[in-house]
């Protein structure tokens, strides 16, 4: 992910910026949440805290069972078929099958990218995600630069992003709320067909995952 | 980043015996990360925290033991409240008024969705948002 990209997807939520992953259905959301972001956006508003310094510290941790989470998933998906076919009809079941699951994720929806497809996810009004597969959102997933731009110029964000997709491919965009969560399960690259998947889960990275990357091999 | 968060394993375990890396909710990684943020910030040192963490700790546990990670996690809120109220950095009046701005925004986004996930008869609606 191109550096100043994110940079340039400032932490401008309209609260200050503190609302991270979680299903912003209050109703449902602890108050300690609540509490939490009010905090942050207080001292993000007062300059003393830079939340993206505060996602570092969290994707630090999350990365173990995150984005890692999600590898097994496509992993898995890529060495059996079935498992893929199951994957793709109900998400959250065929996730179940591998012992992963959690809160916050009401209906997974795993979409395929294919050589003429390409899928990307993104939250338009705020930043919902697969976190029990994903791990915590990154910051630039919940700016309004990539909340707003996805929709509106996909190709022309993801080259900026530093995925430089071909004219002929078509993109989807899938807008992720409370009641729905999207995966996008990422072409296996070639030359993989002898890692086994342990070493192929090792490949698999969070954006891939998001769509605003291919994976490198 | 390197690893130098790895100074709070060394308060928490040395606290709690917990792993770090499992929070079982977001709030937990946020609070967590949160202080370490702050810290770094010199508005208070981990040192500082973490006294502030053993009071806390020693309050609850006056009435009752804390027996999982949002008891825990709790007495983390907690401490990090009481030091920014300690250094007049937040005022509780003010945190609350947040709150109820967090709470209202929420509500009506929550409500946004759940009629833009449907289609006319109700069901869940999936379909790309666009395709270009």
């Amino acid at each position: 992910m191109n550096d100043e990209i994110k940079k340039s997807m400032p932490h401008d939520h309209e609260l200050g910026h503190a609302s991270h992953g979680h299903d912003h259905s209050t109703p449902h959301k602890p108050w300690q949440a609540v509490r939490i972001e009010a905090i942050e956006g207080l001292l993000n508003e007062l300059g003393i805290v830079d939340s993206r310094k505060v996602d570092d510290v969290v994707e630090h941790y999350e990365e173990r069972v995150g984005p890692k989470t999600g590898a097994r998933v496509v992993a898995k998906a890529w060495c059996d078929t079935e498992f893929k076919k199951r994957l793709l009809t109900d998400g959250l079941a065929a996730c179940a099958e591998l012992g992963i699951g959690g809160p916050e994720t009401e209906y997974l929806h795993v979409v395929e990218n294919t050589p003429d497809v390409h899928n990307v996810v993104v939250c338009t009004l705020c930043s919902c995600y697969p976190w029990p597969i994903l791990g915590l959102p990154p910051a630039w997933y919940k700016s309004s630069a990539y909340r707003s731009r996805m929709v509106r110029e996909p190709r022309t964000l993801l080259k900026e992003m530093g995925l430089d997709l071909p004219v002929d491919v078509k993109i989807r965009v899938w807008d992720s709320v409370s009641e729905i969560r999207y995966l996008v399960l990422p072409e296996r690259p070639k030359g993989t067909e002898n890692l086994s998947e342990s070493e192929l889960i090792s490949i698999i990275s969070r954006d891939s995952m998001i769509g605003v990357a291919k994976i490198a091999h | 980043m390197e690893y130098k968060y790895f100074i709070h394993l060394d308060i928490i375990k040395k606290l709690e015996n917990v792993e770090p890396k499992n929070f079982s909710e977001p709030w937990m990684a946020r609070a967590f990360g949160l202080v370490s943020v702050i810290s770094e910030s010199k508005l208070f040192s981990l040192k500082d925290f973490q006294h502030a963490l053993i009071e806390s700790i020693k309050k609850r546990e006056v009435s009752s033991c804390i027996e999982d990670e949002e008891e825990y996690y709790n007495c983390w809120i907690d401490a990090m409240e009481t030091l920014l109220a300690k250094k007049k950095i937040i005022k509780d009046d003010l945190i609350k008024k947040y709150e109820n701005k967090i709470t209202s925004n929420s509500a009506s986004i929550k409500e946004h969705q759940h009629l833009s996930a449907r289609d006319q008869n109700g069901k869940l609606l999936i379909k790309p948002l666009c395709e270009f």
